[in-house]
């Protein structure tokens, strides 16, 4: 235990030697979240994602931490034509990790990624009294791309490849997985 | 020669490969949990079900298969091909030195061995007088359950007047004298035609009650000839709804061509299956009874095989069987009755105990034990119909069981005769006679679902319908998990029209429903019959698609 917390302290005191020597920066974005598991899309067709991410590198590595909150109302599907309807409710947070391999073309950057994404999620039949809780760990591949246009300020698209499995079985499908491909676009500023 | 080296053992492999597959007769141990859908997953050709474990076939893929899901499998005969498997008891070691000589011998479980013979028929090379039963010959898997009622759910059993009259009525003067003819034949073997003359005996029995009767007649082992005695009695309410009382007709000795009396094994069953028809046969009931006497039981189950197997072809709905094998001779007083069943029946013993409780004082005692195989209940336990299995001592201790002293002064009139009215009790309880002053009970009860799911989650609305009753002011709706046992009442009021939605249900689960009619002045009908609506099952095949990894989805989205 002791051998773990003083390997624990030597790594934080290099990280922070480390972190005086790097750029940092923090973005906002927002965007659609595509080709979902088919079940999840016909209840809650398309999502729409929004979230904030840090950011810190150097020139030709990239890291970002984010926090992206998905709220989604939906209907649950009639499997042999019933003509009720039960309004569903669908909230997922996640906090993505990706490390990021970037090239620049003057003040373009394009970079290559992969992580992963913790998520809690949460179902909920709004008339009735069932709730589906849980959280998980999934993959991240992410593809970004983006235009300097000042030396703070920056523009970049995402497109993620996040599959959000939670872990859960249905009647549908093996492993209900929330997520899909991200498209999302924002605005970074570096600090 | 060496240039064509890799050409032959290329045509070797080949060869190889193109041998035909040999099956195997395998035994699965139970205990696995879910072993009943990892096989039905798998597909597996089911012959048996015992208390400990499965019989079946499969090849060497399957083999492996089922060992690689964690399964206790182990052979017992590598090549099944065109064999018959016949299940014997624990032999003597003077007779299972004697049967070893004609065949293999296998010891399967504690009280079980299997018989086989390489070539010819191993039914022919069994001595008579031991029990034996030969495995299906066609999967069960169809008719295993995973899913068993919990030890003791609550029954709610109402007590009727009416069964009460009907069990009045039975007389012990009739049981002898059915007994009495039935030995008077000498034999009833069968293949002997002291065997058909009993047969006919009955038929006409069912027939001067002015039921509906007749033979079916069947061939088994090298084609003999034998026929079961069917009789109905049609149900008013539900008529496709069936209970079956039955007793084997045959009987075996050590002499069986000449002299088989079989008075307890089993004119004793026989006689009680009679005298139910003659007290049921002027009461209107609920549902349909059958009162079946079958034959070749003492050859290998032939009769019930028959019947049962048929039964399933035609999707009849068999509430439960009530098999009476041996209900006559007391080992000592007081004797009870055993009610033999396997776990899907055990609502049957259980409510038998009720019966017995409320209407005669005889003690019943439930035996769960999937490996009592050796009567006629036991076809349609692999059919998975519920059935139990009424006999004097589960472990026989008539000392003239299967001798030619297995005569009427054996037998002890009074056990006998209390046996026969519990019977007779739970038999009427089930094809529930019509109460006159009570409204009429609801009949065409039928469950539909519509199944709601969102990403996790899947519910279900169950819409019951059933026919008017003209005079009930409404209708309770009771709902179990469970078949047969556990019923709750689901709507808080009586129900005014005939119909309810049982609303937001697991869909996972598979609910069971009954409802009764209320009169205006709060009298109960009878209990409907009971429809079930099963569980939703997995839509994986379909929903596939969608998930998986990135180049599944896109491969779903844009093809």
């Amino acid at each position: 235990m002791r051998r773990t917390a003083l390997l624990v302290a030597v790594c934080f005191l290099i990280g922070a030697d480390s972190l005086t020597g790097m750029d940092w920066g923090v973005s906002a974005g927002a965007g659609a979240c595509l080709l979902r598991q088919q079940a999840v899309q016909d209840i809650y067709g398309t999502g729409f994602p929004v979230g904030v991410q840090g950011w810190t590198g150097g020139k030709n590595w990239r890291f970002s931490v984010g926090l992206e909150y998905l709220s989604e109302h939906g209907q649950a599907l009639s499997l042999d034509g019933g003509a009720d309807e039960f309004p569903l409710r669908l909230k997922v947070t996640s906090i993505p990790i990706v490390l990021y391999y970037q090239a620049w073309l003057k003040d373009v950057f394009l970079a290559l990624g992969g992580g992963a994404s913790y998520l809690w999620y949460e179902e909920r039949w709004e008339d009735l009294d069932i709730i589906t809780k849980g959280n998980n760990w999934g993959p991240v591949i992410s593809f970004l791309g983006g235009y300097r246009f000042s030396p703070r300020w920056s523009v970049f698209g995402n497109v993620r490849y996040e599959p959000m499995p939670t872990g859960k079985s249905s009647l549908l499908v093996p492993e209900v997985k929330l997520g899909g491909l991200k498209l999302t676009a924002g605005i970074l500023l570096s600090l | 020669m060496k240039p064509f080296r890799p050409l032959m053992i290329l045509f070797f492999v080949a060869f190889l490969f193109a041998l035909p597959r040999t099956v195997a007769l395998i035994k699965i141990s139970k205990g696995t949990p879910g072993l009943v859908d990892i096989l039905k997953a798998h597909q597996t050709e089911v012959l048996q079900e015992l208390g400990t474990c499965y019989l079946a076939k499969a090849d060497r893929n399957e083999l492996t298969s089922l060992r690689k899901n964690g399964l206790s499998v182990s052979v017992l005969d590598r090549d099944s091909g065109g064999k018959e498997y016949i299940l014997v008891p624990i032999l003597s070691p003077a007779t299972l030195k004697a049967v070893s000589g004609l065949g293999h011998v296998l010891l399967v479980e504690r009280s079980l061995h299997l018989f086989w013979t390489d070539g010819g028929d191993p039914l022919a090379s069994l001595p008579s007088g031991i029990e034996r039963k030969p495995l299906p010959r066609s999967s069960i898997l169809p008719y295993l359950r995973t899913a068993s009622t919990p030890e003791g759910l609550t029954l709610d059993l109402k007590f009727n007047d009416v069964i009460r009259t009907i069990i009045g009525g039975l007389s012990r003067d009739n049981l002898r004298a059915y007994v009495q003819s039935l030995e008077d034949y000498q034999t009833r073997y069968t293949s002997t035609p002291n065997c058909e003359a009993a047969g006919q005996f009955i038929l006409n029995h069912f027939k001067s009650l002015g039921l509906e009767a007749d033979f079916q007649p069947f061939t088994f082992g090298a084609g003999t000839a034998t026929r079961n005695v069917v009789a109905e009695i049609r149900g008013q309410t539900d008529p496709e709804e069936i209970v079956i009382i039955c007793a084997h007709y045959d009987s075996d000795s050590g002499e069986p061509e000449v002299h088989a009396p079989g008075a307890d094994d089993n004119a004793s069953g026989v006689a009680a299956v009679m005298e139910a028809a003659r007290l049921l046969a002027g009461h209107p009931l609920d549902f349909t009874v059958r009162f079946i006497a079958f034959s070749a039981e003492e050859w290998g189950l032939y009769g019930s095989r028959h019947y049962s197997e048929r039964a399933r072809a035609n999707s009849e709905r068999i509430i439960g069987v009530l098999n009476l094998d041996m209900i006559a001779y007391a080992e000592s007083l007081p004797e009870d009755l055993d009610v033999v069943v396997n776990d899907v029946s055990r609502w049957m013993a259980e409510r038998t105990e009720q019966i017995a409780a409320a209407y005669t004082g005889l003690e019943v005692k439930k035996i769960v034990d999937a490996s009592f195989i050796y009567s006629d209940h036991s076809p349609f336990w692999d059919r998975g119909y519920s059935a139990f299995c009424g006999i004097e001592n589960a472990e026989v201790t008539n000392p003239y069981y299967h001798t030619p002293g297995d005569t009427i002064d054996t037998l002890n009139f009074s056990f006998f005769e209390a046996a026969a009215k519990t019977v007779l009790a739970a038999l009427s309880d089930l094809a529930q006679p019509v109460r006159s002053g009570y409204p009429k009970t609801p009949g065409g009860l039928a469950a539909e679902s519509s199944t709601y799911v969102s990403a996790f989650t899947a519910i279900k609305n169950v819409h019951l319908t059933w026919k008017e009753v003209s005079d009930a002011a409404g209708y309770n709706v009771y709902r179990s998990n469970f078949s047969r046992s556990g019923f709750v009442k689901v709507s808080a009021s009586p129900v005014a029209a005939a119909g309810f939605t049982d609303r937001a249900l697991k869909a996972t689960s598979a609910y069971y429903y009954v409802v009764t009619a209320i009169s205006a002045g709060g009298l109960e009908s009878n209990f409907s019959r009971e429809v079930e609506s099963p569980s939703e099952p997995t839509r994986y095949e379909q929903a596939e698609l969608g998930g998986g990894t990135l180049l599944t989805v896109w491969k779903w989205r844009w093809q």
